[in-house]
């Protein structure tokens, strides 16, 4: 059970050096895709919702000291998308292919809106911020679905020794 | 209650380092970043500061061939300045043009060499051909950005040239094993070894008077009729690196 904490803990991790190292070479449009929204969503459907927040809070906290300005946001914001999708997903059985990609679609929409009402708050809620904000939305949905189910043919994946 | 008491821990926790201004969040972030979080984000700044190192070195790199090339160029181009500079004998009024040899054409002692100078540049089939030493040969053929000369040692070359004390005349012939001689001397001529060779007033390629090379020995002809003298030229065609072609003949 610790062996599954700890692997949880270290894909946490893998995904916050690709975030902070790798991605940056997908922008678009000002846009950064974040692949730590697809990895809630792959822990909310895969692990028990005690550990898996912890994780989450440290790993949001680990990715908000790279952007100290807005310190603590992205543990929130994670934390939010995390027991909001525990809470949707109660009524889905556990293999639901359809309540996945509406737990990703829901984890991006909450990203974006509370994105878009920090930003808004700091620089102003303008007509440039919506359409940054769509395109966001857009992005990091691709994005998301491309991660998430990675995420699951990796986890799908097994080691067979063939004598 | 239990389940729900750690989640909502987290929030508060996470709206309370929201909260305050923004030193204060950066404040704290520089803590976590200082203690628990140092080993993870040093490595991120290990990464950066590596990935932009290489960056860097691949621009430095880049610079450099540049520079290699530049300076490569700038060399050449004083090279050329200073052969130009280093003429030892009086062209006259006749202007040129300077050519690198880029090439040659045939083996051994019948090869031509190839010019880097065409007919772009004013080049014509028979222009007199020098260097910053004497004379080196003709132009037998031009392309549009290079040509083609017949220097002094090809068997195929010769010309009238004289002793330039005595004005013995002779014609300037070069033999398959790479001699040069100064044949048809008419016997009784007054020709030592030591004395300059010049091109001949009788030349319809060169102006007279342009070095030619040194008598190294005087020797009879085969039939007796005649003195030849083994020159040795004041230019190496084999070492050559820039020419000038005469605009224009004689």
């Amino acid at each position: 059970m610790i062996w599954k904490h700890i692997w949880t803990f270290i894909l946490g991790l893998l995904c916050f050096y690709a975030q902070v190292l790798l991605l940056p070479a997908f922008e678009l449009f000002g846009v950064i895709p974040n692949i730590l929204i697809a990895w809630v969503v792959y822990l909310v459907w895969t692990r028990e919702m005690t550990p898996a927040l912890i994780v989450i809070f440290i790993i949001g906290l680990l990715y908000d000291t790279t952007q100290p300005e807005s310190f603590g946001m992205h543990a929130l914001v994670l934390l939010l998308i995390a027991i909001i999708l525990y809470q949707f997903r109660k009524p889905f059985e556990s293999e639901s292919v359809l309540a996945r990609m509406l737990s990703l679609v829901l984890a991006n929409v909450i990203f974006q809106v509370v994105g878009w009402l920090v930003l808004g708050v700091v620089y102003g809620f303008g007509g440039e911020l919506v359409i940054l904000s769509l395109i966001g939305l857009g992005y990091n949905l691709a994005i998301s679905f491309v991660v998430f189910w990675l995420m699951q043919l990796v986890a799908r994946l097994r080691i067979v020794l063939v004598e | 209650m239990k389940k729900i008491f750690l989640p909502l821990a987290l929030v508060l926790v996470s709206i309370l380092l929201i909260l305050g201004s923004t030193e204060g969040r950066v404040k704290r972030a520089s803590m976590l970043g200082k203690t628990v979080f140092y080993p993870f984000l040093h490595s991120v700044k290990l990464f950066r500061t590596n990935s932009a190192l290489k960056g860097e070195i691949a621009r430095l790199r880049e610079q450099q061939a540049a520079t290699t090339l530049e300076n490569l160029n700038l060399r050449n181009a004083l090279k050329e300045s200073q052969t130009l500079q280093g003429i030892s004998f009086d062209t006259g009024a006749i202007a040129f043009e300077v050519g690198e040899v880029i090439g040659y054409s045939g083996q051994f002692q019948q090869r031509n060499l190839v010019v880097n100078k065409g007919s772009a540049q004013g080049v014509k089939v028979g222009s007199p051909v020098i260097s910053a030493r004497g004379i080196v040969g003709r132009v037998v053929s031009v392309a549009v950005t290079n040509c083609v000369v017949l220097p002094f040692s090809n068997p195929r070359f010769q010309i009238p040239v004289m002793d330039k004390s005595t004005s013995v005349q002779g014609v300037l012939q070069s033999d398959l094993t790479g001699k040069t001689r100064m044949n048809m001397i008419k016997l009784g001529s007054e020709i030592s070894a030591g004395d300059t060779i010049v091109t001949s007033n009788l030349s319809t390629l060169y102006p007279k008077g342009y070095p030619v090379g040194t008598v190294a020995r005087i020797s009879d002809s085969q039939d007796y009729l005649f003195i030849s003298a083994e020159l040795e030229p004041f230019t190496q065609v084999e070492n050559l690196e820039h020419v000038f072609i005469l605009q224009g003949r004689k």
